[in-house]
C-alpha cells in the first residue's frame, strides 16, 4: 500500500472506529446499573466496556486528526477507492482465495463433509495452476495430480481426526 | 532452592517413559515442519494441536504443545535460510544472514549454526524460567485487583508499542479492539449478556482459538497465496554439524541474545519476531568492525544472534503465562488457552495450588529443546523436499485444517464463521499496518480487566486513588505513561534513528 492510500485508509478507518467507540459508549450506558438489585454501582456491566469505548474513541480521534494533518481530505476528494491496490495483479489472487475459502465454509454443515472438502481442494489447485494459454491435453497431468491430492487429503483428514484423535467433523 | 531442584528432577524423571518421549519426538518434528512452511506459523501449529489433543491427559497435551511451539519457532529458520522467506515471522531476521550464506554454498553450515543457536537460546531461556518463575510467582501472590488492572492496560500499551514500531497508535487501537471483543458475551459478575443483540452464539462469547486460527492461520494463507512461486536454493547442503570453535567464538553474543530474548519473551504479547530483531540489532551494534561489515551479507554472528534470540523468547513467554496468566507471545496465548481447557489454572495461585507444575513445564521445555537439537541436525535433506511442495497445493490443505481445528473444540459452525471473519478482517488490518498481537492479547486480558477493574472500584468504593498510590500500581502507571510519552513527537525525534532502524529492517 502506498503512502497516499494509507492516509486514505487511516482516514476511513478512524471514522469507522470513532463510530464504533461512540456506539460502545452508548450501549454501555444503556446497560443496567444493578443498583436496583442492591449491588454496587461500580459492579455494573457497563463500566469496563464504557471505559474501552472512551479509550477507543480517543485513540481513533487522534488518528482522525493526524490523517487530516496529512491532507486526507484532498486524497478522499480525489476518489475513495484505493486505485493503486485494485490494479495490482495480486489482488485477484487474494480475492480468489477469500471467495473460495468462504464458499467452502458456507457449504459445511449443509452437505456431507467429504464432498465440499474434495471439491474445494481440487478446484483450488486447478484454479491456481491451470494455464489458459496452453492446451487442455498438455495439462491433463496437473488435473489428475490435483484430484489425487484432494482425495488423499479428504480421506486422511477423516481418518486422522475422527478415528485417531476422536474429534468431531462439521 | 534445593526443593526446586528436587521438583525439577522429579518432573524430568516423570517424562522418561516411552509414551512421553514418543510424543516429544513427533510433536517437535511436526513443529519443525510447520515452522518451516511459510503460511503455517507457530501460533497456528499450537492452536491446531490444542484441538487435536484436548481428549488427552493434561500433562501429555501440554507437553505436545510445548514441543510444537519450540519446534516451530526453530523450524522457521530452515526456510529463512533456504528460501529467503521466514517460515514464521520469528525468523524474519534470520533471512538477512542465513540466505546469503546459503547462496555462498554454505547452507549446511548455516542450518547447523542456526540449530545450535536455537538450542543454546532455548537452554538459557529455560534456566531463566526455572529460576524466575517461582520468584515472580511468589511476588504475584500479593497482587490485588488494582495491580491486575494496570497489568492489563500496561500489557496492551507495551505490546502495541513494540509490535507496531512504525505507528504505535495502531498497535494501541488494535489492543483496545481486542479488549472490546472480549466484552462480547456473558460477563463474569452478574451473568449479564453484553453486545450479543439476542444472538445465542454471540452470548457465549468469542472463543480464543478460532479467532487466533483465523488471525494467524487464514490471514497467513491469504498473504501467502498473493504471490506466485519462489525457488528453493539449489545449493549443496554440505556439512551440517558445526565445529564447536565456530559457535563458541561468539559466546558473548549467545549469552546476550539469550538474555534479551528471554526478557522480551516475558513482556506481554511481545513475541519471538521482536526478540530476534532486537538481539540481531544489539549484536550488530556491538560486533567488531570487521564482523559488522558482514552483517546482512552472511554473518555467522548475525545468524546466531537472531536464532538464539527467538528461541530464548519461548521459555521467556511462558513465564508470565504461569505466574500471571498473561501470555508473553501469540503462541503462548494459545498455550494459556490450552492450559485453561485442560483444567490447569495458571496465575498467581499456581505457587500454592500446584508448584510442581512449574517444574513440569520446565522439564517439558527441556525435552523439547533436546529433541529440537537432535532432529534439527538430522534428516535435513529429506526435509528440504517438503519445502519444494508448491503453495497452491499446500494452502487448501492448511485451510481444511484451520476449519476442522476451529470447529473441533466446541462442534459449532459458528466458530468456523469466527475463524473466517478474523482471517479476512485480520488480513485487511495487517495490510493497514495494524499488528495482530495486541488484538489477541486484548481478547485474553479483557476478562481480567473487566473483573478486576470493577472489583477494585467496589473495594475502594469508587475511589481511584489506590490505582496511583499502591507501589506496584504507581510503578506500572509511570511505565505506561513513559511508553506513551516517549512516542510523542518531540521525544521521538530525539530517538528517531533507533526506531527507524528497527522498522526499516
Amino acid at each position: 500500500m502506498t503512502e497516499k492510500s494509507m492516509v486514505k485508509a487511516d482516514f476511513v478507518t478512524s471514522v469507522v472506529l470513532i463510530a464504533l467507540g461512540l456506539a460502545i459508549i452508548v450501549l454501555s450506558l444503556q446497560m443496567p446499573t444493578m443498583a436496583d438489585r442492591n449491588q454496587s454501582v461500580f459492579s455494573a456491566p457497563g463500566v469496563v466496556p464504557g471505559f474501552i469505548g472512551v479509550m477507543l474513541t480517543l485513540l481513533s480521534g487522534s488518528m482522525f486528526l493526524r490523517s487530516l494533518k496529512r491532507k486526507a481530505l484532498q486524497e478522499v476528494k480525489a476518489g475513495l477507492a484505493p486505485s493503486d491496490v485494485l490494479v495490482q495483479k495480486s489482488t485477484r489472487r487474494i480475492l480468489t482465495t477469500i471467495v473460495m475459502c468462504s464458499l467452502y465454509a458456507l457449504l459445511l454443515g449443509r452437505v456431507w463433509f467429504p464432498i465440499p472438502t474434495f471439491a474445494f481442494i481440487f478446484i483450488f489447485i486447478v484454479l491456481f495452476e491451470y494455464d489458459k494459454s496452453s492446451s487442455f491435453s498438455s495439462q491433463r497431468k496437473k488435473i489428475i495430480v490435483a484430484a489425487t491430492i484432494a482425495l488423499a487429503t479428504t480421506a486422511l483428514v477423516m481418518l486422522v481426526f475422527q478415528k485417531l484423535f476422536l474429534v468431531n467433523l462439521p | 532452592m534445593f526443593e526446586g531442584l528436587e521438583l525439577l528432577g522429579g518432573a524430568i524423571l516423570s517424562f522418561l517413559n516411552f509414551k512421553s518421549l514418543f510424543n516429544v519426538l513427533w510433536a517437535t518434528e511436526l513443529g519443525i515442519i510447520i515452522g518451516m512452511l511459510p503460511g503455517l506459523t507457530a501460533t497456528m501449529g499450537v492452536a491446531l494441536l490444542t484441538t487435536l489433543t484436548y481428549t488427552m491427559a493434561a500433562n501429555d497435551a501440554i507437553l505436545i504443545l510445548i514441543c510444537m511451539y519450540i519446534g516451530s519457532i526453530y523450524g522457521g529458520s530452515r526456510s529463512a535460510i533456504l528460501l529467503n522467506i521466514p517460515g514464521t515471522p520469528a525468523s524474519a531476521s534470520t533471512t538477512l544472514d542465513g540466505f546469503p550464506l546459503a547462496k555462498m554454498g554454505q547452507a549446511g553450515k548455516a542450518i547447523g549454526i542456526a540449530t545450535t543457536g536455537s538450542f543454546l537460546g532455548s537452554i538459557i531461556g529455560m534456566i531463566a524460567m526455572a529460576i524466575f518463575t517461582p520468584m515472580i510467582g511468589s511476588v504475584a501472590l500479593s497482587f490485588q485487583s488494582f495491580e491486575f488492572v494496570w497489568f492489563a492496560i500496561f500489557g496492551i500499551i507495551i505490546c502495541g508499542n513494540l509490535t507496531a514500531p512504525k505507528d504505535p497508535l495502531k498497535g494501541w487501537i488494535a489492543g483496545f479492539i481486542g479488549l472490546f471483543i472480549a466484552m462480547i458475551g456473558m460477563e463474569g459478575i452478574h451473568a449479564y449478556v453484553r453486545f450479543a443483540f439476542g444472538n445465542t452464539n454471540l452470548s457465549g462469547g468469542i472463543s480464543l482459538i478460532p479467532a487466533m486460527v483465523g488471525a494467524f492461520g487464514f490471514a497467513e494463507i491469504i498473504s501467502v497465496m498473493r504471490h506466485s512461486e519462489v525457488e528453493v536454493v539449489k545449493s549443496e547442503i554440505g556439512r551440517i554439524i558445526p565445529k564447536a570453535r565456530e559457535v563458541f567464538k561468539y559466546w558473548k553474543t549467545i549469552i546476550r541474545s539469550g538474555i534479551v530474548g528471554t526478557i522480551i519473551g516475558a513482556i506481554p504479547g511481545v513475541g519471538e519476531d521482536i526478540a530476534a530483531w532486537v538481539s540481531y540489532d544489539l549484536a550488530k551494534r556491538s560486533a567488531k568492525p570487521a564482523e559488522r561489515k558482514l552483517f546482512g551479507k552472511g554473518s555467522i554472528e548475525g545468524l546466531i544472534a537472531s536464532e538464539t534470540g527467538n528461541n530464548a523468547c519461548v521459555p521467556g513467554a511462558i513465564i508470565p503465562v504461569l505466574t500471571l496468566a498473561i501470555p508473553g507471545s501469540a503462541p503462548a496465548a494459545v498455550l494459556l488457552g490450552a492450559m485453561l481447557i485442560h483444567g490447569v489454572r495458571p496465575g498467581p495461585l499456581i505457587m500454592i495450588e500446584s508448584p510442581a507444575f512449574i517444574y513440569e513445564v520446565v522439564a517439558m521445555v527441556f525435552f523439547a529443546t533436546i529433541a529440537m537439537f537432535v532432529l534439527g541436525l538430522s534428516m535435513v535433506r529429506p526435509m528440504v523436499k517438503i519445502l519444494q511442495v508448491p503453495r497452491q497445493k499446500l494452502m487448501p490443505i492448511v485451510f481444511i485444517l484451520c476449519v476442522v481445528g476451529s470447529f473441533a473444540l466446541q462442534s459449532r459452525l459458528f466458530d468456523v464463521g469466527i475463524m473466517i471473519t478474523f482471517g479476512i478482517v485480520g488480513f485487511i488490518l495487517r495490510e493497514m499496518d495494524y499488528p495482530m498481537a495486541p488484538l489477541v492479547l486484548g481478547i485474553i486480558l479483557g476478562d481480567m480487566l473487566d473483573k478486576n477493574l470493577r472489583r477494585a472500584l467496589i473495594l475502594s468504593n469508587g475511589d481511584i486513588s489506590p490505582f496511583f498510590t499502591r507501589p506496584i500500581c504507581l510503578g506500572l502507571f509511570l511505565l505506561t505513561m513513559f511508553i506513551v510519552l516517549s512516542r510523542s513527537k518531540l521525544v521521538k525525534e530525539l530517538f528517531g534513528k533507533v526506531f527507524k532502524k528497527n522498522s526499516a529492517a
